[in-house]
């Protein structure tokens, strides 16, 4: 789960969406309440720390709604085929939102859903309202108003089916839209159409980015014989798509009891190794051992032989098969972001 | 009561809709507005007694975005 991408994405599609309707509401918020004090000097402090108050409650509501729906879709765990199905969707959506920022075709303006006016009414009402503590009920209300991307987000956060992820997924988007709401403030809202516009193009590469990569994983948990990394593997120029720095080695296969034994260490977004070289026809046991994090590592996967374990923090789990023939057995992470590879000889 | 079409440019996302149709029916004189983002047009059913196409564009125009009356 590449969080940076998440981050920069609300860094900018946030930007663009989150900004023009929450700053109004914001600004309105902090207007009706300048006029319960009977100075005319508008001080820049009076702004701030609403701005604070709102964006803290913001990410916080956000969070706690990244966990339940994270645990939710663990929970429905829908099949492991529906989480995937919904990690598909939420890439395609991504793609389709950033081709009507670009405006490619007209037709893509249907994908951008609107949210339901009774929630923006609700919200707005709460707006108006002349109490202290407006801006930070206005944060967390937010969540009731969320734009197409917001919504592709949290499509997303469903999908990792795991409660603390679905929260990072939403806490690092959010996190992504403060930065400009406090650089801007509540002027945001009065931003013209040419900076939205400019906004627009620089958020859709990150949208693009990020749909390619939930599309790429799903096509890498169905065992795809095309993917990001078997096309990159067959270009003659060296990329490195396995998600880390590149150390890999072959050693550490060691023959016990005429099964061929080799552990992996298992971190958030690699493995070590992450790549071995096995016998055919002789069977294979794979010591897996998850440290230093969570992350969607939690859960191994070998498509090819329809695999899946969940791993635990600090707990070594092992995956038993007899490779049949020659060739290479990816394995990948819960959403097929992260991989290692099986050489069979 | 009359109900006119506007055509209207520069909607950049789904939320601006919401922003338009919520100033508009803060007019005095106007019943509703509904802005689709899909179509580009935003409806609105309003009293020529209080409000005219005038005030309309130019509560939109304020807004950041421009209108054709349809």
């Amino acid at each position: 789960m590449d969080l940076w991408l998440i981050f920069l994405t609300g860094l900018t599609v946030g930007g663009l969406t989150c900004m023009v309707v929450q700053g109004g509401l914001l600004a309105g918020a902090i207007a009706a309440h300048e006029e319960e004090k009977l100075s005319n000097v508008h001080h820049k402090r009076h702004i701030l720390w609403p701005t604070l108050a709102f964006l803290t409650t913001k990410l916080i509501a956000y969070t706690i709604l990244g966990f339940a729906l994270g645990t939710l879709g663990g929970y429905f765990a829908f099949s492991d085929t529906t989480r995937i199905i919904m990690q598909l969707v939420a890439g395609l959506y991504m793609i389709a939102v950033a081709m009507e920022l670009l405006h490619v075709h007209p037709i893509f303006k249907y994908v951008i859903i609107q949210p339901p006016k009774f929630l923006y009414k609700m919200v707005k009402s709460q707006s108006n309202s002349q109490e202290v503590f407006t801006p930070a009920l206005l944060g967390a209300m937010t969540i009731f108003i969320p734009c197409g991307t917001t919504l592709a987000m949290e499509t997303l956060a469903i999908s990792t089916g795991n409660g603390l992820l679905g929260a990072l997924v939403m806490a690092t988007f959010t996190l992504g839209t403060i930065p400009l709401f406090l650089g801007l403030g509540v002027a945001t809202s009065t931003l013209g159409h040419n900076f939205r516009a400019k906004f627009a193009k620089v958020a859709s590469a990150f949208l693009i980015y990020l749909g390619a990569t939930s599309i790429n994983g799903v096509l890498n948990i169905l065992g795809s014989p095309i993917t990001f990394q078997t096309l990159a593997a067959a270009l003659p120029i060296e990329i490195n798509l396995t998600g880390d720095n590149g150390s890999s080695s072959t050693a550490g296969v060691g023959l016990i009891n005429g099964v061929q034994v080799v552990d992996v260490s298992v971190f958030p977004t690699s493995y070590s190794p992450n790549r071995i070289q096995v016998k055919a026809g002789v069977p294979v046991k794979m010591n897996l051992t998850a440290t230093g994090g969570t992350g969607c590592t939690s859960f191994f996967r070998i498509p090819q032989l329809s695999i899946v374990k969940k791993l635990s923090q600090g707990v070594t789990e092992s995956v038993e098969f007899t490779p049949k023939s020659v060739g290479t057995l990816p394995w990948t992470c819960s959403m097929g972001m992260y991989n290692g590879v099986i050489e069979v000889i | 009561m009359i109900r006119k079409k506007f055509k209207l440019k520069d909607l950049d996302c789904g939320s601006c809709c919401l922003l338009i149709d919520s100033e508009l029916e803060t007019l005095d004189g106007v019943i509703f507005a509904k802005t689709s983002y899909g179509r580009c047009e935003c409806e609105i059913e309003f009293d020529p007694q209080k409000v005219d196409e005038r005030k309309i564009t130019e509560v939109i125009t304020k807004l950041g975005y421009s209108s054709i009356p349809l």
